[in-house]
């Protein structure tokens, strides 16, 4: 993209006409990091919004060395993370076998799988395994730093990644699909 | 059980890692009215030293213009420039770095210019010190006295005086239609101005062979909108045959400009054609996956599931897959292929890709 040299360096001197124009080159992709973190869109809405403010006065501690995509979906994933943050510790100690019977019956047909239905699986995973898959196997992050970004055990990560995965599969195989 | 498989992960990455969703209309609003914090631009500093330095030079540069008969139009320091200017022209002085000293003023200088105006050689109250950062043509003018600085590339910069407000028009001789002119209404005896214009190089047509990809690009611009759905700068389109694509771009402050691509496709040169998806549902329309192309010598396709395990293999450029595998029809879901094959000239070639198979 030509212009994202201008971009950064437009706004790192506060200049609003391209803080807008950076806003809307990385929202709709920002906003589709948010929305897997959490359950409806305006939820991951206030967390893009914050996420863009931190954007916008942290700019100029961005070195243009690294890819500038990459360090504002950092920040829109740890603003998601710090969004979830006061309710973490209670995550963790939901009974999985509690969950698991609540996603069974959550049976819808598609015609075939869509994008958005990837998402709608995601979003309805319990927000414990949503954050660790998301940070795992999207974002690519290992397990020692997720631990310590949601102030678990590395043994809790790898726990919590298995059965989003389990649970996942379940949802797939409704829809016929078998990885 | 399958259910730990990893690759379970690749899948939701491959399909949501670029995942867009539109944001609400409201949004950027919200945003602009939560008070981003600004931080300090490190400039300002040198540039106050700078303009400290610059007004003792230019009140001796002034001195001396009263003092001469010979009224140059053009003044040579870039640094003419005052801090109270700052607020109006906040891009402007961003735009002044201390390197700015060695400018070569041959170059900043307006390679041509055409000025009517012998009465306001004697008090030089307006400079305009402008930085054309992408304009090919710019065009300076004085609407009153009809003072008409025309500056071509590639000057940056030039500093051009008057008593009276500024017009600056920046025409962009590929887009005839693409015009900013803005009025500079100035009181203060030195100020800056950036023209910060809207320039779109389009790029060529194409010739593409049978099955083959063509890139069409823009270069600058913001906002892109293709008649295929793309909105990206750069779009990339496998015609079958002789087509024509159009683009629309726009700078963000209602500057657009449209241009047509052509994409000539030729059948007799040999690429390799693909399909992306098809049905393999029997219901007469591309039930079956073929690759295409003519004067291909050899070929050797393979298709495999996401699991890794080969569901079609052939050698045969007219054999084709109905989706079968094991005894029954695959599952919908995505395929990938993998195909070598020699064209007519002798080349060896490899296209990779997916295909969607949709039930």
């Amino acid at each position: 993209m030509t212009s994202e040299r201008k971009l950064v360096r437009e706004c790192k001197r506060n200049n609003p006409r391209f803080q807008k124009l950076l806003f809307e080159q990385y929202a709709p992709k920002m906003l589709g990091v948010c929305m897997r973190y959490f359950q409806d869109k305006n939820e991951a809405q206030d967390a893009l919004m914050e996420g863009f403010v931190k954007v916008f006065s942290n700019i100029e501690k961005f070195r243009s060395e690294g890819s500038f995509e990459g360090w504002i979906r950092k920040i829109m994933v740890n603003t998601s993370l710090n969004m979830h943050r006061k309710n973490l510790k209670h995550y963790y100690h939901v009974d999985i076998d509690e969950t698991l019977e609540r996603i069974a019956d959550e049976r819808q047909t598609y015609d075939h799988l869509q994008v958005e239905d990837m998402l709608k699986m995601i979003q309805s995973l319990p927000a414990g395994y949503r954050l660790v898959f998301n940070l795992y196997e999207i974002e690519g992050y290992s397990h020692r730093e997720i631990g310590e970004q949601l102030g678990v055990s590395e043994n809790t990560s790898k726990s919590q990644l298995r059965k989003a995965r389990l649970k996942l599969q379940q949802m797939l195989n409704i829809h016929n699909i078998d990885l | 059980m399958k259910s730990t498989n990893k690759n379970i992960g690749q899948f939701f990455k491959d399909s949501l890692y670029n995942y867009e969703v539109k944001p609400d209309g409201d949004l950027w609003v919200k945003i602009e009215n939560s008070n981003i914090p600004k931080h300090n631009v490190n400039n300002y500093t040198t540039i106050y030293k700078i303009a400290a330095s610059v007004v003792v030079i230019a009140t001796i540069a002034i001195a001396s213009y009263f003092a001469l008969p010979n009224n140059d139009k053009i003044i040579n320091d870039n640094h003419v420039i005052k801090p109270e200017n700052q607020e109006i022209n906040k891009d402007a002085i961003s735009i002044l770095d201390s390197d700015e000293k060695s400018v070569d003023t041959k170059n900043s200088i307006a390679a041509k210019e055409e000025i009517k105006s012998p009465q306001t050689s004697l008090t030089p109250i307006v400079k305009i010190k402008e930085n054309i950062t992408s304009a090919s043509d710019a065009e300076i003018k004085d609407e009153q006295n009809k003072q008409v600085v025309e500056v071509k590339k590639p000057i940056e910069k030039s500093v051009i005086e008057s008593q009276d407000p500024i017009f600056v028009v920046v025409s962009e001789p590929n887009a005839e239609d693409v015009k900013k002119e803005e009025q500079y209404n100035i009181d203060e005896e030195v100020i800056a101005v950036v023209v910060d214009t809207f320039r779109v190089k389009f790029g060529d047509n194409q010739n593409v062979c049978f099955g083959e990809d063509a890139i069409l690009e823009v270069e600058d611009g913001y906002f892109y909108r293709w008649n295929d759905g793309s909105i990206s700068n750069r779009t990339i389109v496998s015609p079958t045959e002789n087509s024509i694509y159009i683009v629309t771009v726009t700078d963000g402050k209602g500057n657009s400009a449209i241009h047509e691509y052509t994409v000539n496709v030729d059948r007799n040169c040999s690429a390799l054609f693909i399909p992306s998806a098809f049905t393999p549902n029997s219901d007469g329309q591309n039930d079956y996956f073929k690759a295409e192309g003519s004067g291909i010598i050899k070929m050797r396709m393979f298709v495999f599931d996401k699991l890794g395990n080969k569901v079609f293999e052939t050698t045969n450029i007219d054999d084709s897959w109905d989706g079968s595998y094991k005894g029954g029809i695959v599952k919908s879901g995505m395929f990938f292929y993998h195909a070598e094959y020699t064209d007519a000239l002798g080349y060896d070639h490899i296209k990779k890709g997916q295909v969607t198979v949709i039930r």
